[in-house]
């Protein structure tokens, strides 16, 4: 369990998370979305300790992470897969990083087999791809076996294959009872890996919700009509209470009512029908508006204005 | 869904020393794993060796005729002097490897008292380059030796005084890289660590060669003449009270028979002339003096070595 309380960072004169709070509780996958900026990585950053809040508190099954005796038993971290030293081997790196928290070498071990990288365990990290620095990062999360897992970005690099691998690993560690929290920019990766989603713009809190029901609220479904009798087919449509909107090139959007009750009620009146098409706005179109929307009201904000990409 | 305890069930919380020796061991791994270690150790066990070598066949070749003394420790001080800069690299790296990767954010993740992960750099670099210092300086003496007392002009470990200072000089390296691994820590890149380090240990040389008495105002602050404090058989008082500046060369030099120990001073006292020992090479009157170290001769008399009599610098003036 991961608690965030009224977080704020501010970077003068940026403000990088403002007045956050959210929970993430055990026994899912939380994706943490926001466009590049919208200050994840502080976020975590904060959650792990490594940055101070300029105010608000976040928890980690109850504690403050700098409360915490081998922090590595109860929470798993990987904020960026490329903080490894070139020269080192996968192994030696890992070895360092388990030593620091009473782990032994049979773990490292273990951890180098689940992630699949126990064939190139012996070879210095320098020559690693992308992908294979995502595993050598996922393997050090995983070393303290901990009920907290943290990901920043761990998609980044992987092949197919890979996020196949990740989908499922993360899916199993819920499955587990652990609190899995996975940031991403990608909705389509989220929708498909996690099953709540905490969206943020700007530093702020946008959306916090089960990803089933953002995906229900937030993809925009109509039916695209048309008829060379628009006008009176509108007027029955709104009679049924449905909600229709002319759009540019002559067709109606129509929402409220689904495509076979429309074609069932235009031939009933002998209205002849061209085109009927079920439309559905993709979820990262969704989340486009919705992150959109965050930037719009932030843009008319004096405390929004000049703000870097992180 | 069910879930599933996955703390483990009342974990021990570990001592402090087992934690400690936990950072330690993890330090230890990361300096073992990476090739700039053995790297910069080489190039100061090459430099150290090899200098020591050049400068006492130099010393051993010069014409007896007006030769300016010899002291038979020089050589293997002016050799470690720049094997330092080598193992202070390595001090640098420690912290600065892991800053520009960004693995210093993992390192403090699994171990949030930032202090101890310094602390335990610092043990465990220093460790290192104390016994490779040790080993080089007694190696570097024992090879001069060898090549000095084929011209009579060696000192035997044996002798009063030399033993602690062989010893001191080993302390150099160990001095530099917790330095470097300080200025690593402070600056945070690499390449402006390595600068300042090299500032510090060299940019003093000069500074010694200002006119007196400000080569001994500015120089006093500097690690040069730490160094040389830390090894002269018998060091300046007028500088620091040794006991004021380092434990160490205060303990050693008390080892020294009595008629040579240099008297007890309260830590932190700065004292002026207390000791005056029979100078075999005094001053002119009224010349300006630029002495840059004193040194023991084989005769056992002290000697000061001024800018003019140095060997590496005599050729500058």
């Amino acid at each position: 369990m991961i608690e965030v309380d009224q977080l704020s960072k501010r970077f003068d004169p940026v403000t990088a998370v403002d007045g956050l709070s959210f929970a993430v509780r055990p026994g899912h996958v939380t994706g943490f979305l926001g466009p590049n900026g919208a200050g994840k990585t502080t976020t975590m950053r904060i959650i792990l300790g490594l940055v101070a809040p300029t105010s608000g508190t976040a928890l980690i099954e109850g504690r403050r992470y700098q409360g915490i005796i081998r922090p590595l038993h109860q929470v798993g971290s990987l904020l960026d897969a490329n903080a490894v030293h070139p020269g080192r081997t996968a192994y030696h790196h890992l070895l360092s990083i388990a030593q620091s928290n009473g782990i032994g070498r049979r773990r490292v071990t273990e951890v180098l087999a689940l992630t699949g990288l126990d064939a190139v365990a012996r070879r210095r990290t320098g020559g690693f791809s992308l992908g294979m620095k995502q595993r050598l990062g996922i393997a050090t999360a995983l070393l303290g076996d901990p009920p907290v897992l943290m990901f920043d970005e761990p998609v980044n690099g992987l092949d197919t294959e890979g996020i196949h691998w990740i989908r499922e690993l993360f899916k199993s560690l819920a499955g587990e009872g652990r609190t899995v929290f996975v940031s991403s920019h990608l909705m389509s990766e989220m929708a498909l890996t996690a099953d709540h989603l905490i969206i943020i713009g700007r530093g702020r809190l946008i959306a916090d919700m089960p990803t089933a029901r953002f995906v229900e609220s937030g993809t925009r479904a109509d039916v695209l009509v048309r008829s060379p009798r628009a006008g009176d087919l509108a007027g029955l449509l709104t009679a049924r209470g449905a909600a229709v909107a002319p759009e540019d090139d002559g067709g109606l959007a129509v929402t409220g009512i689904d495509a076979p009750a429309i074609g069932d009620l235009a031939a009933e009146h002998g209205i002849a029908v061209h085109e009927l098409v079920p439309r559905h706005a993709s979820l990262e179109e969704a989340y486009l508006e919705i992150t959109r929307d965050s930037v719009e009201y932030r843009a008319g904000h004096p405390a929004g204005d000049g703000r870097p990409d992180q | 869904m069910t879930t599933l305890e996955i703390r483990p069930a009342h974990r021990a919380v570990p001592s402090l020393a087992i934690r400690a020796r936990d950072v330690l061991t993890s330090e230890w791994t990361k300096l073992r794993s990476v090739r700039s270690t053995y790297w910069t150790l080489l190039i100061a066990t090459v430099t150290a060796i090899g200098l020591s070598a050049i400068v006492a066949v130099a010393f051993a070749t010069q014409p007896a005729a007006g030769r300016p003394p010899i002291d038979p420790l020089m050589p293997g001080f002016l050799s470690l002097e720049y094997a330092v800069l080598a193992v202070g690299v390595l001090g640098v790296l420690a912290f600065t490897s892991e800053r520009a990767t960004g693995l210093i954010r993992t390192t403090f993740a699994a171990v949030p008292r930032r202090r101890a992960v310094l602390a335990a750099k610092a043990a465990v670099a220093g460790t290192v380059t104390l016994i490779v210092g040790e080993l080089l300086s007694f190696a570097s003496f024992f090879l001069v030796q060898a090549i000095l007392s084929g011209h009579h002009l060696g000192v035997s470990l044996s002798r009063p005084g030399v033993p602690g200072a062989v010893l001191a000089e080993g302390t150099l390296l160990f001095v530099c890289a917790t330095v470097g691994l300080g200025l690593g820590a402070m600056i945070r890149h690499t390449a402006g660590a390595v600068a300042a380090l090299v500032a510090l240990i060299y940019l003093p040389a000069i500074l010694g060669l200002l006119p007196a008495p400000w080569n001994d105002r500015v120089g006093r602050f500097t690690l040069f003449y730490a160094a040389q404090q830390v090894v002269a058989l018998h060091p300046r008082t007028d500088l620091f009270a040794p006991g004021a500046v380092h434990a160490g060369p205060h303990r050693l030099a008390s080892r020294r028979p009595p008629d040579r120990r240099l008297p007890d001073h309260p830590p932190g006292r700065v004292t002026r002339r207390v000791h005056q020992p029979r100078l075999a090479n005094p001053p002119a009157p009224g010349r300006k003096r630029r002495i840059l170290s004193t040194t023991f001769s084989p005769g056992g008399e002290k000697r000061l070595v001024m800018a003019s009599t140095h060997p590496c610098l005599a050729q500058a003036q």
